[in-house]
């Protein structure tokens, strides 16, 4: 049987299944192809603004360093405005990107502010570094070979939607719903060869949150004070919405504002519909609200 | 590494920390041990994970790298650590004979030699401090009885507080009178067959469970400061 041959409607449908194989196809090539073992030990475990990275992105990490710096006190917001706490040394920090919110706090500025600065985002850069050495964010490699897997799969799904929209034209048949198709194809093969994470970094999500998955139950009874790493980690691999609003009340003034106005507010939505999605249940149903508007 | 039966969160976080430990002090690391109910598999929600780490020597750097690992072990299991050098385990057995007494009767060796399968607890301070635990329980749980038996709900957690220290040193008592029990729990329950307080156990493990009926806290806890007294007595006549 000759697929070209196959009058509009049954062509669209032929169509749609081949694309849906091809995608899964290539999903399942991608994946195999970012080989790696999970790396061993425990460092990126317990690096808070490593883990941030690698759920969301540099806002995200920018995010969870504020409230980590709100919990200790060395930081405090009120009314989505943010200021360095009187009396406090930015050198009191350990890590770099903490310091560098401080000295910019120094004077009070909104919230929002967080996500516009281009020295915090050029500083998350660094663990965007760490985190491709380690494979789990695509490094040069992985993005070479995602491009050839793109360039392949592109050459069939698009190559065969062509042929029969030249059939059709030559026909004089309309062509426009499977160009439509074609379209959205190409879209979802990329978006399913270009995601922002490699295989490996997926794994090790997944198993953090598996290993974190016992704080996130008693997320209620972490005490705030900053005294232990709880809350950053917390937040680091649930997202702001895990973090319960009746331990850390001061959250509605930093939420709205960075949550709103942040780039990456996709990754940050789902963040939050996954972990109160799952598990959170009474403990977390302000934060969603937050997260959803 | 063998565990005991644990949720597989706190397996994973203990793994990685026992990982992260054998590469913070190498050579330095001589035992690494975990006690209480993880050791048991009889871990609750709330229940901390204990682990007792014991060193050759207490070096700077090698605390500074186990910094993290632990902060992240707790987070994730609620484990908590007791740093020993190996030349102070047996003064700190005898400091706190109670505490290593229920250690040595409970844990799994994680890494390196059962160090705890050839402490020597002194009778005599074991005896000691079984006393000292159970006077100072008693003393605490009259406070708590005065300070929070009006409201349900504390009265419950000043139950379940009282709960572990309670069976920890009724476990001890038995082996001191020459009938050691399988476990705490069971330790218990034997004391308080032998007594008025039979009806008092039920009552304690569903405080620990946060099962306790509402309006029943109040009376339970003042019973547990009479159980923890009555215990006292009984250590107080212990030979040395």
């Amino acid at each position: 049987m000759n697929p070209f041959e196959l009058r509009g409607p049954q062509f669209l449908l032929f169509y749609a299944v081949f694309a849906i194989v091809m995608i899964l196809i290539a999903r399942a090539i991608r994946r195999a192809g970012e080989g790696g073992d999970v790396p061993s030990g425990s460092s990126l475990m317990s690096d808070a603004y490593l883990l941030a990275y690698l759920r969301g992105g540099a806002n995200e990490t920018i995010q969870v360093a504020a409230l980590s710096l709100i919990d200790r006190g060395l930081l405090t917001v009120n009314a989505m405005t943010l200021q360095k706490t009187a009396d406090v040394s930015p050198e009191s920090a350990r890590r770099r990107l903490e310091r560098m919110i401080l000295e910019r706090f120094t004077t009070p500025g909104p919230a929002t502010e967080l996500f516009k600065s281009d020295a915090l985002k050029r500083e998350c850069e660094t663990l965007e570094e760490e985190l491709k050495r380690q494979k789990l964010l695509p490094d040069s490699a992985i993005q070479t070979w995602r491009g050839m897997l793109f360039a392949v799969t592109l050459v069939i799904v698009g190559g065969v939607a062509a042929v029969k929209i030249f059939i059709g034209i030559s026909r004089g048949r309309p062509i426009l719903f499977l160009v439509i198709l074609g379209l959205i194809a190409v879209i979802a093969l990329a978006r399913v060869i270009f995601t922002r994470r490699a295989r490996l970094g997926d794994e090790v999500l997944a198993d953090v949150r598996r290993l974190f998955g016992g704080l996130r139950d008693r997320a209620s009874s972490i005490t705030p004070g900053g005294s232990t790493n709880e809350l950053a980690l917390l937040a680091a691999v649930f997202g702001l919405g895990a973090v319960p609003y009746s331990q850390f009340p001061w959250k509605r003034d930093l939420v709205p504002a960075t949550e709103t106005t942040s780039s990456d507010w996709s990754t940050t939505s789902s963040s939050c519909g996954s972990s109160c999605g799952s598990s959170c249940g009474g403990g977390c149903g302000g934060g969603c609200g937050g997260c959803g508007s | 590494m063998q565990l005991p039966q644990l949720p597989d969160h706190v397996s994973s976080a203990l793994q990685l920390f026992a990982g992260s430990a054998r590469d913070a002090f190498g050579q330095n690391l001589r035992s690494l041990i975990l006690f209480g109910s993880a050791a048991e598999g009889k871990l609750r929600p709330t229940s901390d994970v204990n682990i007792l780490i014991v060193l050759r020597a207490f070096e700077r750097g090698q605390m500074d790298a186990i910094r993290e690992p632990l902060r992240a072990a707790h987070a994730a299991a609620r484990l908590q650590a007791m740093f020993v050098l190996d030349s102070e385990l047996a003064a700190a057995a005898e400091a706190f004979a109670n505490k290593f007494d229920d250690i040595r009767r409970r844990h799994v060796v994680l890494h390196g030699d059962d160090l705890l399968a050839v402490l020597t607890i002194p009778r005599e301070a074991l005896v000691r401090r079984v006393q000292q635990v159970l006077l100072n329980l008693t003393l605490r749980l009259r406070d708590a009885y005065a300070e929070r038996s009006l409201r349900d709900e504390q009265a419950a957690a000043a139950i379940a507080d009282a709960a572990g220290p309670l069976r920890t040193a009724a476990a001890a008592i038995l082996e001191l009178e020459g009938r050691p029990a399988a476990d705490p729990k069971s330790a218990l329950a034997t004391l308080t067959a032998e007594t008025e307080f039979g009806a008092l156990l039920p009552e304690i493990s569903a405080a620990r469970e946060r099962e306790l009926a509402p309006g029943r806290a109040e009376a339970a806890l003042f019973e547990l400061a009479r159980l923890a007294r009555s215990l006292y007595e009984r250590a107080a006549r212990l030979p040395r």
